[in-house]
């Protein structure tokens, strides 16, 4: 079994206009069933909880400090999970089944490196 | 953590912004709606990325706190000034506003400045629903029949309304609600009406609206500042007709009474509407609404169209038609009466109907002439009348109401 990190980018909390709370209160339900599901079956790891949206952001040699990412906003990092699976083909299929795919946000599918342990 | 399915969070979703948008008014003032909408709106979204691995175990709690906690920063950010220049409130006072209020009176205040006399009454009642129940402008549109952005401009314009007047209404003096409550109560039973009777909006958009206008008809009874015999025939009448509207909608087609599934009525609102009659009686007062929610016992009460009190029905049509002489009112009071004297008699009454030329475009009226027509056995006339009917069909789904009934006049007489 490998670790995959899934950064999700966009996705509903970025579209603009916002969609109506029905709307998104739907689009959560599908949420967390496609997370508790993964997370149930012991596919995702229940550690981390979620990010939220504000925060700093460090740039250049000057190490100049910024309020928030910073990102526009279909490239907006708005989450991640950690998943494991056999392949990056198995994590991919995974990634297929998130919501954010509903408003145009996209899915990073990242393995982790492999380190080899010193004996 | 518990997950949730998509109509309850949707529900969820759309209730708690109503509440949302009533607590964050009262903090920045009615003249600053939008500051109002756009918080509740950014702590939804905050919910969205805050709860995808599963829902706090108290979701009400967690927006109340973030909103407020959202309300501070844009008040420490910049000063939000209400109508009269003053500053509303600065961080300090913020705290001060008692947090535990109870959050059907915000509810209710903004429910009642919704009922602003400068708005029609159909404005009134989309606008309760785009704020009060956290409806989406296309939602509300949609249950009214209307072009989404014609309905953003009417909204926009009718919010300007409610904030230009500058004061929050106080629901918690009875002189003041005073004013205004029988707009309030008019606006709640167009409500009902849209998601009961409108064979144009989609089924479960019907479903939402039939049931927020139950919740507020039974906010208002509940309330010791808004409560009286009226606003208990009111809840009495939404919950008598509301227990009835998912066998109504049954199986994707209108279902007429005699083919609903009476056991499929809905027992815990036919019981709350029933309590709410016997508590409606309690006045001296017979107002149009007791006697549509008496008309709704009625039939609540009969195990099958058979064993309805027609009779009574129609004796309380009688009593209704003299406050609302309405073509409308004088139709079902016809269909109940068809059922007494028989549905040639009932052809003759609808036909005599006064301003009949104002239900031309009304579909449900070539449908009720149709079905008099085909109990009487007059296929050829049935199909004529049905015909039209459908050619006055705005949908889908009400050319398949006539469809369906076109087909029973070719088909063997049963």
């Amino acid at each position: 079994m490998s670790k995959f990190i899934f950064l999700f980018r966009g996705g509903g909390i970025t579209i603009q206009p916002p969609p109506p709370p029905a709307e998104l209160g739907a689009h959560l339900a599908k949420w967390t069933q496609w997370v508790g599901g993964l997370i149930s079956s012991g596919k995702a790891d229940p550690g981390p909880p979620p990010l939220e949206n504000g925060g700093k952001t460090l740039r250049g040699t000057a190490k100049s400090l910024t309020d928030g990412p910073f990102a526009e906003a279909k490239d907006l990092v708005s989450g991640f999970i950690v998943v494991s699976a056999d392949s990056i083909d198995t994590a991919v299929e995974l990634a297929r089944g998130c919501p954010i795919f509903e408003y145009g946000g996209s899915v990073e599918v990242r393995p982790f490196m492999s380190m080899p342990q010193h004996t | 953590m518990t997950t949730g399915d998509e109509h309850a969070l949707a529900v969820l979703f759309r209730q708690e912004s109503g509440r949302l948008v009533a607590y964050l008014t009262r903090f920045f003032g009615v003249q600053n709606l939008h500051l109002a909408e756009d918080v509740a709106q950014e702590t939804l979204l905050a919910a969205l990325q805050a709860w995808t691995h599963g829902l706090p175990p108290d979701p009400a709690a967690w927006l109340f706190r973030v909103a407020k906690n959202r309300a501070r920063d844009v008040l420490r950010r910049r000063q939000v000034r209400r109508g009269n220049g003053e500053v509303a409130l600065d961080s300090e006072e913020l705290s001060v506003v008692p947090a535990d209020r109870d959050p059907d009176e915000d509810l209710l205040a903004i429910m009642f400045c919704c009922c602003h006399p400068r708005l029609t009454d159909d404005t009134q009642t989309m606008l309760i629903l785009r704020l009060v129940c956290g409806f989406g402008t296309g939602e509300v549109a949609l249950a009214f029949f209307s072009d989404p952005s014609a309905m953003e401009k009417r909204l926009v314009r009718a919010k300007k309304v409610v904030a230009d007047e500058g004061r929050l209404f106080d629901a918690t003096s009875v002189a003041e609600t005073r004013e205004r409550r029988a707009a309030v109560m008019q606006a709640i039973y167009l409500m009902f009406d849209a998601g009961y009777h409108s064979t144009v909006a989609p089924e479960v958009v019907r479903l939402d609206v039939a049931a927020e206008a139950i919740r507020l008809a039974e906010l208002l009874a509940a309330s010791r500042w808004t409560t009286g015999p009226d606003a208990h025939a009111l809840a009495a009448l939404t919950c008598l007709h509301g227990a009835r509207l998912p066998a109504r909608l049954s199986a994707n087609t209108l279902r007429p009474l005699e083919e609903q599934d009476r056991s499929s009525w809905d027992a815990s609102l036919l019981d709350r509407g029933m309590r709410h009659l016997a508590a409606s009686a309690s006045g001296i007062e017979l107002s149009a609404l007791h006697l549509e929610a008496g008309i709704a016992a009625q039939h609540a009460v009969a195990s099958s169209v058979e064993t309805t009190d027609w009779a009574e029905i129609t004796r309380l049509y009688d009593l209704l038609y003299a406050r609302k002489p309405t073509p409308v009112v004088a139709l079902s009071r016809a269909i109940a009466r068809s059922r007494v004297v028989g549905p040639r008699q009932g052809i003759v009454e609808v036909l005599a109907i006064e301003d009949r030329e104002r239900l031309d475009a009304y579909p449900f009226y070539w449908a009720t002439l149709g079905d008099l027509a085909l109990r009487d056995g007059d296929r050829l006339q049935a199909h004529k009348w049905l015909s039209r009917g459908l050619s006055s069909a705005r949908t889908e789904r009400e050319r398949e109401v006539f469809l369906r009934r076109l087909i029973d006049c070719t088909g063997p007489m049963s």
